[in-house]
């Protein structure tokens, strides 16, 4: 299953679940210095429809 | 959850802080608002301990190029944390693949003799910054000797006016 996920700066990816997690995780760290977790990132992720 | 002073930052503070980046840049035509995610304020989370300053300066440096200025222009309190703004003057082959627009003129927000703005938008807390480097670039000699002509130009436009902040109640 496939997951869209946005931040609130308006970056967004899309994908399986560990995939946007990483990604997430990775923008986090990189552009706002925020420590994301799992559960917090697919909080935010909502079903992708293809 | 007790409160905790955090050291080392330049007010005295108990609760959360939150950086709040303008990158801005002038490709001689005129000033663009940039960054890395896109043309908007960029927020970064502050760790804590460490100077607000200091990670604003890191994390810029991490994601882009052509840093020429870091400073503080404006404080306020927003979404229950203190945003400290930042303006980041960046050289033009700084900006890369980052999207930009043009930077437009706004009115500032104006406090009471007491009270603080009601609402002071984004494109507010810009032109205040814009305002801010135009006055550093008068009497800081740092700024004035790194901005260039095409900035000096611009911010001429750009009146200092630190005592023109209060309105009449």
């Amino acid at each position: 299953m496939n997951y869209k996920l946005a931040c609130d700066c308006g970056w967004e990816t899309e994908g399986p679940e560990e995939e946007i997690v990483a990604a997430t995780q990775e923008h986090g760290r990189q552009v706002h210095n925020m420590d994301v977790t799992h559960d917090e990132a697919m909080a935010m992720a909502t079903p992708a429809h293809s | 959850m007790p409160a905790e002073l955090i050291p080392g930052l330049p007010i005295d503070v108990v609760g959360p802080v939150r950086a709040e980046v303008f990158v801005v840049t002038h490709d001689g035509d005129r000033p663009l608002l940039t960054g890395p995610d896109g043309p908007q304020a960029w927020h970064i989370e502050t760790a804590g301990a460490e100077h607000p300053l200091d990670l604003v300066r890191e994390m810029v440096r991490k994601n882009m190029d052509g840093v020429q200025l870091v400073h503080s222009t404006s404080w306020r309190w927003d979404r229950q944390a203190v945003v400290l703004s930042f303006l980041v003057v960046i050289d033009p082959a700084g900006r890369g693949e980052m999207a930009a627009v043009p930077i437009g003129r706004s009115e500032l927000a104006r406090s009471t003799a007491e009270e603080a703005p009601e609402h002071i938008g984004n494109e507010q807390v810009l032109e205040h910054a814009m305002r801010h480097l135009a006055w550093l670039d008068q009497e800081d000699q740092v700024v004035a000797s790194t901005l260039s002509d095409a900035w000096k130009t611009e911010l001429a436009g750009f009146v200092p006016a630190p005592f023109q902040q209060l309105e009449q109640r």
